[in-house]
């Protein structure tokens, strides 16, 4: 297989492992606020997601910014909890209008996008030695990323479309049931991140 | 509704652990002053002191186990023959260590394919990923990606 390829997949397969929890949890609870027919939001959001993390992921594979790899591991979990306590803090005074929550839904995803670009640079660095060039396998990388990224929103809302028809389940329980778990599983990731 | 309210939780919860990624780099480099392969391995420390000593926070890492255990798990063979790497030298960077190895002298024009064996740390992750890289005076760097189910790879040039 050639450099390519094999960046494409390894890209592909780190965001998109159910191993690869905390990534993976971030993206879902931050789409826990839509509804599966507002796909052009959806769209905006994973874009802005993609902006924040292609940049830190560029800056810190090329050496240019970098933070300690243990803090990137704190601050990933971090980011998942501010994500569901936002979307069930702004459900409550918002009732069932969500129009702030969704624009400032965009401007988490970028600030904390971020953030998880440096968790994927740490991995990104780790696949390569010291020979030659970065660029060909870190933009093959990214764009396994964002086909990782994509199929994780499809499966997402796939999964919701179907469990809303069959449980008849409003939105906003749903926001509820997601961003709870979500923050309770980004509080066990951050204690281990700490104590660990 | 049950399953939103408790078996949905449960399910996240559970999978709640840090993503620990397991992995090597391995770099094959043709050395046109010496006429030979350097081999030089980038693990993590904890990884290698975890099969060592079954202890990833063992406080050293002596130099013969470890070359002793990366010949018994990688294998080279060029030119359909097997090549009995030399240890060089080990030596930390950061939280890995490079290990570095090579073989007997090869003439470059005499250069076909190249096989390769490693299934490194494999007996204690199954998710371990070993990128083994490939690279010869004024050609394109090969990469192959080795994991539980691929441990052997080959390289023509």
């Amino acid at each position: 297989m050639g450099e390519f390829p094999t960046f494409l997949k390894l890209g592909f397969h780190h965001i998109a492992d159910p191993m690869a929890f905390d990534h993976l949890l971030f993206i879902v609870t931050l789409c826990a606020v839509y509804e599966w027919s507002e796909w052009k939001k959806i769209l905006v959001l994973v874009t802005a997601f993609t902006i924040g993390h292609s940049l830190t992921l560029a800056l810190s594979a090329l050496d240019i910014f970098r933070l300690p790899s243990d803090l990137v591991e704190v601050l990933i979990p971090i980011t998942i909890l501010l994500t569901s306590l936002h979307n069930i803090w702004a459900k409550k005074v918002e009732g069932s209008a969500f129009s702030k929550t969704l624009s400032t839904n965009y401007g988490l995803a970028l600030f904390f996008g971020l953030i998880h670009g440096m968790g994927f640079a740490n991995f990104f660095r780790s696949l390569m030695g010291d020979m030659g060039s970065i660029i060909q396998p870190l933009f093959a990388f990214n764009l396994g990323l964002e086909l990782g990224q994509l199929m994780i929103v499809a499966i997402f809302f796939t999964a919701y479309f179907i469990l809303s028809r069959i449980f008849t389940i409003q939105q906003r329980d749903w926001n509820l049931y997601i961003s709870g778990a979500g923050g309770g599983g980004a509080i066990i990731l951050i204690v281990q991140g700490i104590f660990g | 509704m049950l399953f939103f309210k408790i078996i949905l939780p449960f399910i996240f919860l559970l999978n709640a652990k840090e993503h620990d990624f397991k992995m090597s780099v391995c770099e094959i480099v043709y050395s046109a002053e010496n006429e030979a392969f350097d081999v030089k391995f980038y693990l993590f420390q904890d990884d290698l002191k975890s099969v060592l000593y079954d202890n990833p926070d063992a406080p050293t890492i002596e130099e013969i186990k470890a070359s002793e255990y990366i010949l018994r798990h990688f294998n080279l063979n060029i030119n359909g023959q097997a090549q009995a790497l030399v240890f060089q030298s080990i030596k930390g960077k950061n939280d890995q260590v490079l290990a570095q190895f090579s073989t007997q002298k090869i003439p470059l024009s005499s250069l076909s394919k190249m096989q390769v064996k490693n299934n490194l740390f494999l007996e204690k992750f199954r998710e371990q990923i070993n990128m083994v890289y490939a690279l010869l005076p004024g050609r394109d760097k090969l990469v192959q990606m080795l994991n539980a189910t691929k441990t052997e790879a080959g390289f023509s040039f």
